[in-house]
Parts: structure tokens; C-alpha cells; sequence
């Protein structure tokens, strides 16, 4: 069943009625079964909660209440609840916990007749590295070259639709674990505006640097996954955009004459893979119709460090008496970069605060200006992938390429433009604040060129 | 920062509640408190160099004191 291989593939011929959801689903069961020994993608497999609910699904289109979600096979990170199934966090605290309710983007997905297969692969809370003496399942393994990482923290999910076990995921990003784990697997990922998409029934890493967003094959299919999940949350803490319209819709055609700044501060970091995956992207974007426009940037390291004090801080409150109570049923990773943010004072974060409100000012005045920033979602293709990772702080700490869209809160978008031997590379594009159909407008434009040219590659392929 | 001049990071962490700290741990986490107060210092520095675009509310409420 390659040929129902996106989202809106898939919906055609359910609609068409070429292929029934019960079909479709245990299509992917049995590439499931074939698959996660080697790729690891899931922590939890909900086989017969799948069919029941794509028997559901075809009973809702007989009943002629179909959306271009019924019967799409789904997978939810598994730091966002999906009631009855577990919900873990990929941490030994929650190894037992079984969601009660679903969260109110899953509740929205559920609404919209998606089929949900169970819960994906997580770094242990969305911020420790593997850790094979406390991990709950096995590390995932990278489908275009399993000796490969997946990224993270969203790595499930970007391995499980680079795969084909799933056609969409939700994921979460607090500094890049939509966008890494997009770009390492090949995929489309968007971390939406800050406010779009509740977070609500999702475990907290920080209260204001947190996004969930939608993970799939193609922009369209972001599109259309972020249509299922938009809506006015009154239990959300940040203030909501209010959505109008459908994004597919609004991303279907391109606008003319739009201003991009490609960014090539760190271009002598990037391996020569990653710059001609830009050099590509750059080229579909003025073949939509785009025009470069040169403009000073604000503080892109400052714009870091606030976000880097700001996310740490606020990790280390939601974990300080769990730490302090049962340290041990913490992973070695999670629990050194958790202590981190012991030691950032209520000074010093205020004085972060403030500043990020100068940054979202700033970034706001030049985005008048310039309505994408072309980047790198991350340093080149995904690396190898040790068996036990080793911390690496100094590092961490000076990361800084995907926390500064978190910090001001405009739309993330990471698409695949190329490979580099046999792995994928991508590019990553911001916009302003609210502009989200602009963005996804521009990347299904970017892929409209892509595929045209043939730049493309075929998705991995597992034989029988 | 020299030797002498380090923060004695065990204590303060441990002052600030952590719990199951250990030497090997304690090595590999003073790259990662060494970088966040590199962080914290060149956030601070930025806001005294931008008085005018940064103002300090306190001292602007002070000001209309007279």
C-alpha cells in the first residue's frame, strides 16, 4: 500500500472508497510487526484499540461523518495522554500510569476520526539522552540507516512516520525536539506559534518554552494534521491564537514577492551536505517566487541564553521534589541537566524574562521586514547513534540554534530538501507570530519544486 | 575563571536540594554550571550596556519622585 503513503493519499482513496481504514490500519500493524524489532519506534502498541477504532472510523463514513483525518493511522509522543493507554514519559516514575483522559489536542484528533496506534518513543521527559539502565524500551533506531541517531526528543515519532508505521504524529518541541528528530528522519515537522496548539494533558517540561506540534511525510499533511488540533483551550496558560479558517486551505497557494533572509552565521559549522541542502531549499524558495532581502538580526546568542536559563529553570520546578524523593528512578542524563536549573536564581531569571520580552519585540520589529529566515534545523545529518550516549554538558549548554524560535514564539517549519550519502537533510524556516498557513504555504511550494525536480529520494523501504 | 575562583558547586547544590550527587556526577555537570553562568553573565552585561532600551522599573519609578 505504498501508494496511500501521506495523509492526504491515504484520505483520497478512503474517501474514494479504494481502501477501508480497517484495511489501512492493519496494513501498518503488520509493518509494525515487521519493523519495531529493528527501528523501536513505540513504547506502547495499541493493536486492537487500533482496528476497534478504524472499524469506528468506516462506520463514521458509511454514516457520512467523515473528516481527511477518519481513519488515518496516528501515533501521540508519550509525554501527551491518550486516555486508556499508558503514559509514561519514558520515565521509570510513570512506568504504571495509565492516562484518564485524553489530552485537548488528542481529544480534538480523536473528534476528527484519526486512529490512534500507540504511544511513541521519547527522550525520558523530553530532555534525557538513553539511559539503557533506567530506559522503559529500547532506543529507536534511525530507518534510513539504523546505526544512525533519530534525534529527539520527539524520536518516535520520527521514526515511526519515516517508516510508514504511522502517517502523522504529535510530538513536542521546547528547543528543537520536533524539528531535530523531523530533519534526522526526513520529515515535515512544525513547531507552531506560541499559543496555537493547547498543550493541555501534556507533561510539562517548560511552562513557557513548551510547543506540541504536528510531525508527518509532507507540509500538507502538517497542514491537515494541525487542522485536526487547532482550537480555544480555556485550561491553556499561554494566551491562544484563535485559528481561522483551515490551514490547509490557507497553504495551498504560495504568495508572490515574499522577502526571506537566508541565515549564514553558522555556515562554517555545517558539513557540506547540510550547506547544499540550504543551497536547494534557497532555490525552491526563489522558484516560488521568494526574493532574498539583507537585514540585521537581534541577538541570536542572547535570544539562546534567555532560553536556555528560562527552559532550565523551569524543568528543575517541575522536578525538584521528584528528584529529591526518588532521584534514583531518574536516568543519569535527565537527572545531571534537571540539577542545572537548581542553581539559576529568581534574579536571574527575571532578568531573562525581561530581556526575552525585548527579543520578541525586537524579532517582531523585523519581521515587518522579512517574512521567512531560511536556517539549518541542526548541525548536518544524524549522527551515529552510540548504544549508551554520554553526557556531554558543555555542549548542551551551548547548543543554540533551535531554542531562540521557542523564546519568541513564532512558527518553527522543518521540511527535507535532500540527502547526504544515505541520510536525509533538511532545511528549517521561520515566520512571524500567527503566520503559520504563510509558512506552510511556502514549504508545500518548496516541495511542489522539490518533487518536480526530482529531488526527493524514496521512503525507506523494509521488505518482508 | 581560575581554579580558586570557581563556585563551589557541590554545596550549592546540594544546599539547593539535590540529592544523590556524586563525584563522577559532580565532574560531569561543572562544564554544564560553568556555561550557564557564562550564560548569566553575558545577560547580565547586556542589560547594563542597554540602559536607555532596558530600562531599570525601579529606578524609573523613583524618577517621577522629583
Amino acid at each position: 500500500m505504498a501508494e496511500f503513503d501521506t495523509i492526504a493519499a491515504a484520505a483520497a482513496a478512503l474517501e474514494a472508497g479504494r481502501i477501508s481504514a480497517v484495511e489501512l490500519v492493519q496494513d501498518r500493524l503488520d509493518l509494525c510487526q515487521r519493523v519495531e524489532p529493528k527501528l523501536h519506534s513505540f513504547i506502547t502498541l495499541d493493536r486492537q484499540g487500533a482496528l476497534k477504532a478504524a472499524a469506528e472510523a468506516d462506520a463514521a463514513r458509511a454514516g457520512g461523518r467523515a473528516t481527511p483525518l477518519t481513519g488515518i493511522p496516528v501515533g501521540v509522543k508519550d509525554v501527551i495522554d491518550v486516555a486508556g493507554l499508558p503514559a509514561t514519559g519514558h520515565s521509570r516514575l510513570y512506568a504504571d500510569r495509565t492516562a484518564q483522559k485524553d489530552a485537548f489536542a488528542v481529544a480534538r484528533l480523536r473528534a476528527a476520526g484519526a486512529v490512534f496506534m500507540g504511544k511513541l518513543a521519547t527522550n525520558e521527559f523530553a530532555i534525557g539522552l538513553h539511559d539503557p539502565d533506567t530506559a522503559l524500551a529500547p532506543q529507536p533506531r534511525n530507518p534510513w540507516n539504523l546505526a544512525h541517531s533519530t534525534g529527539g526528543s520527539s524520536s518516535g515519532a520520527g521514526t515511526s512516520v519515516a517508516a510508514g508505521q504511522v502517517l502523522g504524529a504529535l510530538g513536542t518541541d521546547t528547543g528543537g525536539s520536533i524539528r531535530v528528530p523531523a530533519a534526522f528522519n526526513g520529515i515535515a515537522g512544525l513547531k507552531p506559534s506560541r499559543g496555537l496548539v493547547s498543550r493541555t494533558g501534556t507533561m510539562p517540561l517548560s511552562e513557557t518554552m513548551d510547543s506540541l506540534g504536528p510531525m508527518a511525510r509532507t507540509v500538507q499533511d502538517l497542514a491537515l494534521l494541525l487542522d485536526g488540533i487547532v482550537g480555544a483551550d480555556p485550561a491553556e496558560t499561554a494566551q491562544m491564537v484563535t485559528p481561522t479558517g483551515s490551514f490547509d486551505v490557507a497553504s495551498r497557494d504560495c504568495p508572490k514577492g515574499l522577502r526571506y533572509l537566508r541565515l549564514r552565521r553558522y555556515d562554517h559549522l555545517l558539513p557540506e551536505g547540510q550547506i547544499a541542502a540550504l543551497d536547494t531549499a534557497e532555490a525552491a524558495l526563489v522558484a516560488s517566487g521568494a526574493e532574498a532581502v539583507e537585514v540585521d538580526l537581534p541577538d541570536l546568542d542572547a535570544t539562546d541564553a534567555v532560553g536556555t536559563l528560562m527552559a532550565t529553570c523551569e524543568s528543575w520546578h517541575y522536578h525538584r521534589e521528584r528528584l529529591a524523593q526518588q532521584p534514583e528512578k531518574y536516568g543519569r542524563d535527565a537527572r545531571l541537566k534537571l540539577m542545572i536549573g537548581a542553581l539559576i536564581s529568581g534574579d536571574d531569571y527575571l532578568l531573562a524574562s525581561r530581556l526575552r520580552q525585548r527579543f520578541i519585540a525586537e524579532f517582531s520589529a523585523l519581521f515587518a521586514k522579512v517574512d521567512l529566515i531560511l536556517t539549518h534545523p541542526v548541525l548536518g545529518a544524524a549522527p551515529p547513534a552510540p548504544d549508551r550516549p554520554k553526557v556531554s554538558f558543555a555542549t548542551w549548554a551551548h547548543a543554540g540554534f533551535n531554542m531562540q524560535i521557542n523564546v519568541i514564539g513564532v512558527p518553527g517549519l522543518v521540511l527535507r530538501t535532500g540527502m547526504d550519502g544515505d541520510l536525509p537533510v533538511g532545511a528549517q524556516l521561520w515566520g512571524g507570530h500567527g503566520r503559520d498557513a504563510l509558512l506552510l504555504a511556502v514549504g508545500r511550494a518548496m516541495e511542489r519544486h522539490l518533487a518536480d525536480r526530482g529531488d526527493l529520494p524514496d521512503w525507506p523501504q523494509f521488505g518482508d | 575563571m581560575s581554579e580558586s575562583q570557581m563556585p563551589d558547586y557541590r554545596t550549592l547544590l546540594i544546599r539547593s536540594g539535590v540529592t544523590l550527587l556524586t563525584e563522577q556526577d559532580l565532574a560531569d555537570l561543572t562544564p554544564g554550571l560553568r556555561a550557564i553562568d557564562g550564560k548569566i553573565e553575558a545577560l547580565r552585561k547586556l542589560a547594563a550596556r542597554d540602559v536607555g532600551t532596558f530600562p531599570d522599573p525601579l529606578d524609573e519609578a523613583v524618577r517621577s519622585d522629583g
